[in-house]
């Protein structure tokens, strides 16, 4: 193109040429976008991953002892009110959670309410998620809809007059449910509260360990300190370092181990629900994460509460 | 007459003496017999593990490459022996086996295999003689037991001592 060329200096042309040129800036910006995208979102599903383990999300949504799916939901979770049966989570659009946003799944887990404005039974422990990071909730997110998806309907529950009711779940949070993200304790160490973190938000120890009241909220006087009904009619050990009734014999060194092992100080290696929890859970954290669940458990008030049968 | 009726009842006596020796030769054990042989292997089993975590928390500097061998193989022995301790009868009384054994028998051969395999890597581990490679199979072989006592053991109560 020679210069001061009539055709070139027309505004419209050069309308064009800014156009033309804003465009290939765009476009170049694009290409390069697209893959730091991408990476993104491997990292997010990577971060996620680790955030699926500490939550222990795959036992309750899989109905593991039929063979089902991952995270297809179907399994039974009997409890004093009935019979629940865990939903899909795969990213199925119609049968599972395919259709949510972001902000839907955050809601989900922070304030125990489903998409269609419905409140869950705290069968599904959101009383302990709602403490999770607005990154790990979102990271969770990206890593299971990183997986496969299975067109399976949901089972309905079979639970009994009235706790089927659900708005009474209203009623139910008002009593027994602090809505938040977990808040650091300055005044304790990065390690006691990187426990705490894991232990209360995404390990929801206590949702098993803390014995519950006649309409199923938490105990908080006495936390961790063991249940008689846990779930599936077992019952959950005193965990706080009472020397007489809890794990007051151990020191950090042997709950990380049980943590990533199920070998307990006694000989014994532990079956029962918990042996689910170490499979899919615990064994898979790094032994940092461990030893901090650990000292934070340890740091508890010790309960004196004996767990056994009432023969 | 009375003599023959007297050798008549002797022979039916002894033939009726005879077939109940023959009877309890063929029959099962005492159920309970087999519960607490099992029961007690576990437990020794549960000794020796309890050992060898102890070890594998850093905790103990006496222990040898031979002791570790000779626990892997007592493990490896009651894996071999477990697909024989659960036969019928012994399902119910002072046992805390789930009917799961019975109903799930291919699960539970698998699981009792698997501590085999992973006792059966310890001893190798030891042999060859890498302490951070034997502490980390004896992590998986208390992993093995546990994938067993999940499915097939009754939750005991909890004294987690």
């Amino acid at each position: 193109m020679k210069d001061g060329d009539p055709m070139t200096a027309t505004p419209a042309n050069v309308v064009l040429k800014g156009l033309a040129s804003v465009f290939a800036i765009a476009g170049a910006m694009l290409a390069a976008a697209a893959p730091a995208a991408a990476q993104a979102n491997a990292d997010a599903i990577k971060r996620g991953e680790y955030i699926f383990r500490a939550a222990d999300c795959a036992p309750c949504h899989t109905d593991t002892k039929n063979k089902g799916a991952l995270l297809a939901g179907g399994r039974a979770l009997p409890t004093p009110f009935g019979t629940f049966y865990s939903p899909n989570i795969t990213a199925d659009p119609v049968n599972g959670i395919g259709k949510w946003s972001d902000g839907d799944f955050t809601r989900a887990l922070r304030e125990g309410v489903s998409p269609d404005g419905s409140h869950y039974f705290p069968v599904f422990p959101y009383t302990s998620f709602t403490l999770m990071t607005d990154q790990d909730i979102k990271d969770l997110k990206a890593y299971i809809f990183s997986l496969p998806t299975v067109a399976l309907a949901n089972k309905p529950h079979d639970i009994g007059f009235p706790f089927n009711l659900r708005f009474l779940q209203v009623g139910w949070k008002m009593l027994f449910f602090t809505e938040g993200v977990y808040k650091p304790d300055p005044a304790k160490s990065a390690e006691w509260n990187r426990g705490a973190y894991l232990t209360e938000a995404l390990g929801h120890c206590a949702e098993c360990h803390t014995p519950r009241n006649l309409l199923g909220g938490m105990d908080r006087s006495r936390w961790m300190a063991g249940s008689i009904d846990g779930p599936e009619g077992e019952m959950a050990p005193n965990i706080t370092p009472h020397e007489a009734t809890g794990i007051g014999e151990w020191d950090d060194i042997d709950l990380a181990y049980m943590l990533k092992t199920g070998a307990v100080p006694g000989g014994d290696v532990v079956g029962s629900l918990m042996a689910e929890v170490i499979r899919e859970s615990t064994s898979k954290l790094t032994d940092a994460d461990r030893t901090a669940m650990a000292k934070y458990l340890l740091s508890l008030p010790a309960v004196d509460h004996k767990i056994e049968k009432p023969r | 007459m009375r003599r023959s009726l007297v050798i008549g009842l002797a022979i039916g006596t002894v033939a009726v003496a005879m077939a109940g020796i023959v009877a309890e030769a063929f029959a099962q054990a005492r159920p309970l017999d087999m519960i607490r042989y099992r029961q007690s292997a576990m437990k020794g089993n549960g000794g020796y593990l309890n050992a060898l975590n102890a070890y594998a928390k850093g905790e103990v500097t006496v222990v040898t490459k031979d002791t570790i061998k000779a626990y892997a193989a007592a493990l490896v022995g009651t894996s071999l022996e477990i697909p024989g301790m659960f036969p019928a009868g012994t399902d119910t009384g002072r046992t805390n086996a789930k009917p799961e054994i019975w109903q799930k028998n291919a699960d539970f051969l698998a699981a009792a295999k698997r501590l085999g395999e992973e006792s059966t890597k310890l001893a190798e581990v030891a042999t060859a003689g890498n302490e951070a490679a034997m502490k980390e199979q004896i992590g998986k072989v208390a992993q093995a037991c546990g994938g067993c006592h999940q499915p097939f053991r009754k939750p005991l109560p909890p004294a987690a001592k």
